[in-house]
């Protein structure tokens, strides 16, 4: 194998689909409507976070709305959603209740309070609302008896609940939702990659056998080698491609707010799963050169993509819907350690935090070592294959010569 | 020098035989011209030579040495079937091509500007093959086979499809070639253009080596007809001149006569009997085109070897 050759492919192929006319406009439009959903996506998701509930209160329940305030946010009800009071009268109130502009109006007594509603009652604030009366009502009492309340009240505070789970598997799990989510985001891109880039090798290869240059080639150079070639020449425009558009999503997310950069851990996680890119597109594109040679024509090219694009969605499948269900189940650990299962179901593994270090090197180890072993079958089928004309070649007799 | 020699090759596609113990040798220095009708086994042989397809058995060597990935680099191939890709410019086609044969950059434009230009494609340089007519089509596939130089040429039909001044444009480049001590085999149907130009010719038929030789061995008969015009002659002149072993085809003012080959003396008899009965406007000995020979080769099994 010489790797001036290989290269000399590959810049073939690359040079001929980047600068391609298909490819520049496609990828236009593929940035301009990743950059524009994520920027409606971004406006639905910060007009629902940023929302807070105004809250009316008499000014005899106050109080009430001042320890409703500090149980909320020892609590943390209602997450990072902002209680906002307002002392009006309660003419006011039912004024601003019809029109919308509070959600509740608190009334009545700190110990007996009346939560007025125009319609549809709240029960989390209502509930929340309950035990801020009953704290109120409690902490009266402990001032009544002489005690300090607001002593209490602070070691209240202080009281700190840990959780300890015994389970080894499941305690060391620690759900990281951006590190699920781009687990799950290299996958899906991963899976986009390889269906366009599967129609571009099948269509690469037939074209070489139609237009019957394929002769000359393998005259000159190794099936290996075009193979080879191909199949890093085309990577390198998916891996462009992908760049493109991550970046065109991340850039987007960025201007619009959405996260800050210091919230993605740049480094081992991001490096990885590229690695987990490159690995899985090697071994399935390799796989599909040396498939594609099998038919002589473009007519034909669906007796080979179709049963290829079915297979390449079981592991998609499984990473997706197995493995949040069954992180540690056997056919979990035994599925991601297969070669063509790996490159999608490990990366949603390490997401998930649901496997031990061995496992990814086995599994990374077992994938690398089948690269060159595709490699080889594929181009064994293509120099096989290649110079068949007429109808399909079957793959035994392709493999045996 | 050995040039190019094949060794009892043996192909067989499942229960078809497409070669059987084909031999021969293409020195350096000479245009070897490859005929026989279509499905022969022409092409499967060039691919063999080309190690683009595997003999079952027999070999293929080069100057000596067993043909291999190196070897078949300095090999100049025109495929039967036209390949190059469509859609790529003709003057980036070639370089890549002379770079995947091993030239460097620079080496591979300047040879790309040499044979667009010989072979009267220059124009056309950034223009998309697919746009260029077939037979210019087929000027940049040879300049494909000659960009890199090669040490050997092995072209499949290369004169199919052109108008007179492009066969007349390869010819001289194969010629050429040869001169400058290439061994160049080329295939073809046109048997006069194999005759014209070709220093040794095979025939084959069926997957076998039925004859093999220069034009003029192929050539070589038992018997030569000799063409006599004598226009004052009588109807039966040729009989009545009665030279032994002549067999008279036609009599007359436009006689043909049989004779043996290497009889000069009869020739001389055969003149003079002519020349005393008339002036003779033409005496010459008919020597029979190479398509009645390759017809004759090919149409009757019984008669070769």
């Amino acid at each position: 194998m010489s790797f001036s050759v290989i290269w000399l492919v590959a810049k073939r192929e690359l040079k001929s689909r980047l600068f391609a006319k298909a490819t520049i406009i496609s990828a236009i439009i593929f940035v301009v409507l990743i950059a524009g959903g994520v920027q409606v996506a971004a406006y639905f998701l910060n007009s629902t976070t940023d929302s807070s509930t105004a809250i009316g209160v008499s000014s005899e329940a106050e109080p009430l709305a001042q320890i409703m305030e500090q149980e909320r946010q020892q609590t943390a009800t209602g997450g990072d959603h902002e209680l906002i009071y307002h002392t009006m009268s309660e003419v006011d109130a039912k004024e601003d209740l019809k029109n919308g502009d509070i959600e509740v109006y608190i009334a009545g007594t700190p110990s007996a309070p009346i939560f007025m509603f125009d319609g549809n009652p709240d029960g989390e604030l209502v509930a929340l609302g309950a035990r801020a009366a009953e704290q109120y009502t409690l902490f009266t009492a402990i001032d009544n008896a002489g005690a300090d309340s607001a002593q209490i009240q602070q070691e209240l505070a202080n009281i700190d609940v840990e959780i300890l789970d015994i389970n080894p598997v499941t305690s060391a799990r620690q759900f990281d939702a951006l590190k699920i989510v781009s687990s799950l985001v290299t996958i899906f891109l991963l899976f986009f990659a390889l269906l366009q880039s599967a129609s571009l090798i099948i269509v690469g290869v037939i074209e070489e056998k139609v237009s019957r240059v394929v002769e000359i080639l393998l005259a000159t150079i190794r099936p290996a080698e075009l193979l080879a070639g191909k199949v890093l020449g085309i990577g390198l425009m998916a891996l462009i491609q992908v760049l493109l558009f991550a970046s065109a999503g991340v850039l987007s997310a960025l201007s619009a707010g959405l996260f800050s950069l210091s919230d993605i851990n740049i480094g081992v996680s991001v490096l990885s799963l590229l690695g987990w890119f490159l690995l899985g597109f090697t071994i399935y594109i390799s796989l599909f050169g040396g498939l594609a040679s099998l038919v002589s024509r473009q007519e034909d090219s669906g007796a080979v993509t179709t049963p290829l694009i079915f297979g390449m969605m079981i592991p998609f499948y499984l990473a997706i819907y197995l493995i949040p269900n069954a992180p540690d189940s056997i056919a979990t650990k035994i599925l991601s350690q297969i070669p063509f299962f790996a490159p999608f179901m490990m990366p949603v593994r390490v997401g998930f935090d649901a496997v031990e270090t061995w496992e990814v090197v086995l599994s990374v180890a077992i994938s690398v070592i089948t690269v060159p072993l595709v490699i080889w079958i594929g181009g064994r089928v293509y120099s096989r294959a290649v110079l068949h004309t007429g109808g399909r070649l079957k793959l035994k007799d392709a493999l045996r010569g | 020098m050995p040039g190019l020699e094949i060794k009892k090759l043996n192909k067989s596609y499942g229960s078809f035989r497409a070669l059987t113990d084909l031999s021969f040798t293409v020195n350096s220095g000479e245009l070897f011209g490859f005929v026989g009708s279509n499905g022969a086994g022409k092409t499967t042989t060039m691919r063999i030579a080309l190690g683009v397809l595997k003999p079952d058995s027999g070999t293929v060597s080069f100057g000596g040495k067993q043909m291999d990935l190196s070897l078949r680099r300095r090999v100049g191939y025109m495929p039967e079937e036209r390949g190059l890709y469509p859609k790529m410019k003709v003057g980036e086609q070639l370089i890549y091509l002379a770079r995947l044969h091993g030239l460097s950059f620079k080496a591979a434009r300047a040879a790309m500007e040499h044979w667009t230009e010989v072979l009267g494609v220059a124009t056309r340089r950034d223009d998309e093959l697919q746009k260029l007519s077939l037979g210019n089509q087929q000027r940049v596939q040879l300049a494909s086979a000659l960009v890199h130089d090669p040490d050997l040429l092995i072209l499949d039909e290369p004169f199919s499809g052109l108008d007179p001044v492009a066969v007349d444009i390869m010819s001289n480049v194969l010629r050429e070639r040869a001169e400058a001590g290439v061994p160049v085999i080329f295939s073809s149907h046109q048997l006069d253009l194999v005759e014209r130009l070709c220093d040794r010719v095979g025939i084959v038929r069926d997957g076998q080596m039925v004859a093999l030789g220069t034009i003029a061995e192929l050539r070589h008969t038992e018997t030569i007809n000799w063409r006599v015009d004598a226009p004052e002659a009588s109807s039966s002149w040729a009989t009545e001149a009665n030279i032994p072993g002549a067999v008279v085809i036609e009599d007359g003012p436009n006689a043909l006569v049989q004779l043996p080959t290497g009889a000069d003396d009869l020739a001389q008899r055969l003149l003079h009997a002519a020349l005393a009965k008339s002036p003779v406007r033409e005496f010459a000995a008919v020597k029979p085109p190479l398509a009645d020979l390759f017809r004759h080769v090919v149409a009757d099994p019984g008669e070769e070897e």
